[in-house]
């Protein structure tokens, strides 16, 4: 006895699944259930479409509460134009702005771009990898001012890292500090033109280039991309652009 | 999946079903590169991939509240795998160009890591499929079905309807008639088979 689709009995499966029919009718549905794979199918498509759907109509409030993490979790998507950065590289960050800070109040700063330029590459905290040593190299020579092998190391974790906001911002530092001044803005360029949170600092230091070459213009449209929010950095534009 | 068997990295997984905020939040700053960059190179932007990762991470919640999965690989490569899984997916149901560019060697995870990962994006995947027909069905049809799949006796159901037990339970069947009907419709539309 053969079963097509259209003479399948919902009721009956209705009935059989939810345990409403007798030991002899429920026995009988089973044997049919043996001899017609169609029958068999169906119960078993009904089935797992209510469990499912019990499952996922039921409340699920630790489900919400996670949901409710995740979702403040969901800036680090933005941070970084595509690898976002770590939170070490935050914190780096801020501890070099406030050394910069520090350094520019300084009283025994004289020259215009010895204030405002670089002063030091914070080395990131020690997770073990390769980039991670190739970074704590790389700020070594960077803040013994061997910007060169700075460049080096950070080329190489940049090959294996191309989006690596925390290594192309120090390398086009390196650059700026190297006298290296188009591949400083290209590098630069990049930060700014993305979504790391060196995207203002990287906005100050071109615009600092172009004030070295006493590229006047170019050094005040580069200060004025950075907004007031950008705080320190937004300080030391508007100074800058004083000393224009 | 013997117990035996459990990765170590199943730690993660408790941390999705405990809600353990700082651990969710290394799931994030450790995991969270790959998806974008993967995403980015195919078609995607990155709040299409915050969405995919959340969305992922969801599903293996699911999966072992209620199916009890158990990691047998690193988080990684699963994780990753879900949601390459669930991208591809998207972007034909949009009708997007396909998926070109793979991230390099991140999926060689075993055979049965590899099932795994493909049955939770797959359970999942239904799940969603059977909800959103629901909701595509026609009032009395869905509040029937959504009253009788609650714990209450459907006795009381029916009285709460104005309708006999008989009645509800003749209804109900039809409802899931046409409901598993178009389910089957929308199959491989969803990707699913």
């Amino acid at each position: 006895m053969g079963t097509d689709m259209n003479d399948i009995d919902y009721e009956l499966i209705e009935r059989y699944l939810s345990g409403d029919m007798s030991a002899e009718a429920r026995a009988a549905f089973e044997t049919r259930m043996l001899v017609e794979p169609a029958l068999k199918d169906a119960v078993q498509h009904y089935a797992e479409v209510q469990d499912s759907l019990r499952q996922s109509l039921k409340d699920d409030p630790q489900r919400e509460q996670l949901k409710q993490t995740l979702e403040s979790n969901r800036h680090v998507f933005r941070e970084a134009k595509r690898i976002p950065l770590r939170r070490y590289y935050i914190t780096a960050a801020s501890i070099a702005a406030v050394i910069a800070v520090v350094l520019f109040w300084s009283p025994w700063q004289q020259d215009v771009y010895q204030q405002f330029g670089v002063q030091e590459m914070v080395s990131p905290a020690e997770r073990g990898n390769a980039s991670d040593s190739l970074l704590q190299s790389a700020s070594a020579h960077f803040n013994h001012h061997r910007y060169e092998q700075a460049i080096d190391d950070l080329n190489k974790v940049i090959e294996h890292h191309p989006e690596d906001a925390f290594a192309i911002y120090y390398r086009g530092l390196a650059y700026l500090e190297n006298k290296q001044s188009d591949y400083a803005r290209a590098d630069l360029e990049m930060i700014y033109n993305g979504e790391s949170v060196f995207k203002y600092e990287a906005a100050f230091y071109i615009a600092l280039s172009y004030f070295r070459e006493d590229k006047k213009d170019q050094c005040r449209n580069w200060l004025e991309k950075i907004p007031a929010e950008a705080g320190d950095t937004h300080e030391r534009a508007q100074r800058l652009a004083k000393e224009l | 999946m013997s117990t035996h068997n459990v990765h170590a990295d199943q730690h993660y997984v408790h941390a999705l079903l405990q809600n353990d905020t700082q651990a969710v939040a290394e799931i994030y700053r450790r995991f969270a590169g790959k998806v974008k960059y993967y995403i980015l190179q195919n078609n995607g932007t990155a709040d299409d991939a915050a969405d995919i990762f959340q969305e992922s991470l969801v599903d293996i919640y699911n999966q072992a509240k209620y199916k009890g999965l158990q990691l047998t690989c690193p988080f990684e490569p699963f994780l990753l795998m879900v949601c390459k899984r669930k991208w591809l997916n998207e972007l034909k149901k949009k009708g997007r160009q396909g998926v070109t560019k793979d991230i390099d060697g991140q999926f060689d995870i075993g055979e049965d890591s590899f099932r795994d990962a493909e049955k939770t994006w797959a359970d999942n995947e239904k799940a969603r499929l059977f909800k959103t027909m629901l909701e595509q069905m026609g009032e009395r049809c869905k509040e029937i079905i959504k009253l009788s799949l609650t714990d209450k006796p459907q006795e009381e159901i029916a009285a709460a309807l104005g309708v006999t037990y008989g009645y509800l339970r003749k209804k109900k069947s039809e409802c899931m008639a046409s409901l598993v009907a178009a389910i089957k419709e929308n199959l491989s539309k969803w990707g699913l088979t």
